[in-house]
């Protein structure tokens, strides 16, 4: 390489802002020796700044050319990927935060109703029963293939709209006047069934699938008298559903004890635990009650005298519809209230300071659920 | 009156004229002092201001591209002051270099640089490339040469040859003759 080549070559290299020292130097030594240099350093910092001059000019105003235009796509197209990834990963996220959320709410019962659901060691898990075998919770409307009976097995004399055939579609009120022994939801297959335990067919010690306990063992399946059943001790709340059931009819078999002073609430439409409608059973003033509680208020909406007979297994059907709610009690309807300001929201069972509840069966069906 | 105005607005307006002729020179000078295109920007753009607002200091009849290097000077001095690299201007490979070599290539015509913008248009596919990677996308010889993997003294050296012919282009066209 002759001296202008060399000269050319560093000068390529200060104008590129990579020369290093020694070359700096170098340069500035041959600079300073010939006059040819000089002239040659200027002229290529003048034309060095009319070519960025030129150039960007031409890029600012020049069209934009295919190849980049193309390259812009493809950068959008990435962009719009990126965000659709983004949004879905985000949706999917809040879904399951709104999930997690509704599943387990805010009055303390999820928390601990997590922990009473891990399966304690030395215990058999649950055996589930046929319809227990589906997701523990699910949304209405998510049983198409399944067919389920609301008719009376027992053959009772049902009045409503009930299919003695169990073959029937869907859960419109009660039977009517008659008893419900033979029953209901929850038995058998059943299109719209929301939640079905038949705590029968779960081992001693377990806490059933679906169910969340305020407490840790403040609910568990027993045998109590030869039947197995779970067993709600007292001051607990069990609760079942997700925030989005709406139109339903819920029902529990059960028995509380000690007799004559029952006390439990069944819960329906429950937005947390300090928004929920309590049909209210309070064996000691012999009365069924409903309270709307919402915050700190608890109001008393409706009111009947109500004695449960000794030793029986009752049944208990709250539905709601729209904004209808009623209460039957071994088939009768004993209550009905129109007037309900939410619409939606899951079941919970809650028994007094000194009451335990011992439910056989516990079944959650969508209402008004068109064939 | 009316005619000292006129007079003033005419000088205002010949010194802007003026720095919009010497404009390449200022840069060149200015990267001479600093290195630092980022720093040419800066102190151009307050040399610019600078000239604007004392434009009653140039005296018509001397050598403007000398007053318009000492504000240059100064300005590009201050930037890199506020940087603390002031080192840079007593570094400079450009401290020999003799005020009238500058003056000599103080003035690009417009046709030269016409004359220039149609020379980059026609060189050769490879050279335009390497012309657009470094002066349109601003690009360091070191990423153009991993961009078109060569080594980075081939891509000096293009760069040299690209500028002769640049050069060779600009004088025949200047001097009559088609390329």
């Amino acid at each position: 390489m002759n001296k202008f080549s060399y000269f050319s070559f560093l000068m390529e290299k200060y104008f590129d802002g990579s020369i290093n020292a020694d070359e700096r130097a170098v340069l500035r030594e041959m600079i300073g020796e010939e006059a040819g240099f000089q002239k040659l350093f200027v002229e290529h910092a003048t034309q060095e700044s009319n070519l960025r001059s030129i150039l960007k000019k031409q890029k600012e105003t020049a069209p934009v050319s295919a190849s980049r235009r193309r390259t812009a796509r493809y950068h959008t197209k990435k962009k719009q990927f990126l965000w659709a990834w983004a949004a879905a990963a985000a949706a999917m996220l809040f879904a399951a935060a709104g999930f997690f959320i509704v599943s387990y709410s805010p009055d303390g019962a999820g928390k601990e109703g997590i922990i009473a659901q891990r399966p304690q060691k030395g215990i058999k898990p649950p055996k589930e029963t046929a319809s227990s075998s589906s997701p523990d919770v699910k949304k209405p409307g998510h049983y198409p293939h399944i067919k389920y009976g609301l008719g009376h097995q027992g053959g009772d004399s049902g009045t409503g709209p009930g299919d003695p055939s169990g073959e029937g579609s869907r859960i419109v009120g009660a039977p009517g006047a008659g008893s419900m022994t033979g029953t209901t939801i929850g038995r058998g297959k059943g299109r719209g069934l929301l939640f079905s335990r038949d705590f029968s067919q779960y081992s001693e010690g377990t806490t059933p699938t679906g169910l969340s306990v305020s407490r840790e063992n403040g609910a568990s399946v027993e045998t109590v008298e030869t039947v197995r059943v779970l067993h709600v001790y007292p001051g607990c709340t069990v609760r079942a559903g997700i925030l989005a059931w709406k139109d339903y009819t819920a029902e529990i078999e059960c028995k509380a004890l000690p007799e004559g002073e029952e006390d439990f609430s069944f819960h329906i439409r429950t937005m947390n635990g300090q928004k929920y409608y309590s049909f209210r059973i309070r064996g000691a003033e012999k009365k069924a009650l409903l309270y709307r509680k919402s915050g700190n208020s608890e109001k008393e909406l409706r009111s009947i005298q109500f004695e449960a007979a000794a030793d029986t297994w009752h049944t208990l059907r709250a539905s709601a519809v729209g904004n209808t709610l009623s209460l039957h009690i071994d088939g009768n309807e004993v209550m009905l209230y129109d007037g309900v300001e939410w619409l939606n929201g899951y079941i919970r069972i809650q028994t007094g300071s000194s009451c335990d509840l011992l439910i056989k069966r516990l079944a959650v069906a969508e209402t008004n659920k068109k064939k | 009156m009316k005619k000292a105005e006129y007079m003033s607005e005419k000088k205002k307006n010949d010194i802007l004229r003026k720095l919009i002729t010497y404009n390449s020179m200022l840069s060149g000078y200015i990267y001479s002092l600093a290195e630092d295109w980022a720093v040419v920007e800066e102190a151009l753009q307050e040399t610019a201001v600078y000239m604007c607002e004392h434009w009653k200091d140039f005296t018509p009849g001397t050598d403007f591209g000398a007053w318009a290097r000492t504000v240059a000077h100064m300005r590009c001095r201050e930037v890199l002051h506020r940087e603390g690299r002031q080192d840079r201007i007593r570094k400079s490979v450009s401290i020999h270099i003799p005020d009238n070599v500058w003056e000599e290539y103080s003035v690009y015509p417009a046709e030269k640089k016409q004359a220039l913008t149609e020379c980059i248009q026609a060189v050769g596919k490879k050279s335009r490339e390497i012309i657009r990677l470094r002066y349109e996308e601003g690009k360091s010889c070191g990423t153009i040469s991993r961009i078109l993997k060569k080594s980075v003294d081939a891509v000096y050296m293009a760069l040299s040859r690209i500028r002769q012919a640049l050069k060779k282009c600009v004088e025949e066209k200047l001097s009559g003759d088609t390329v």
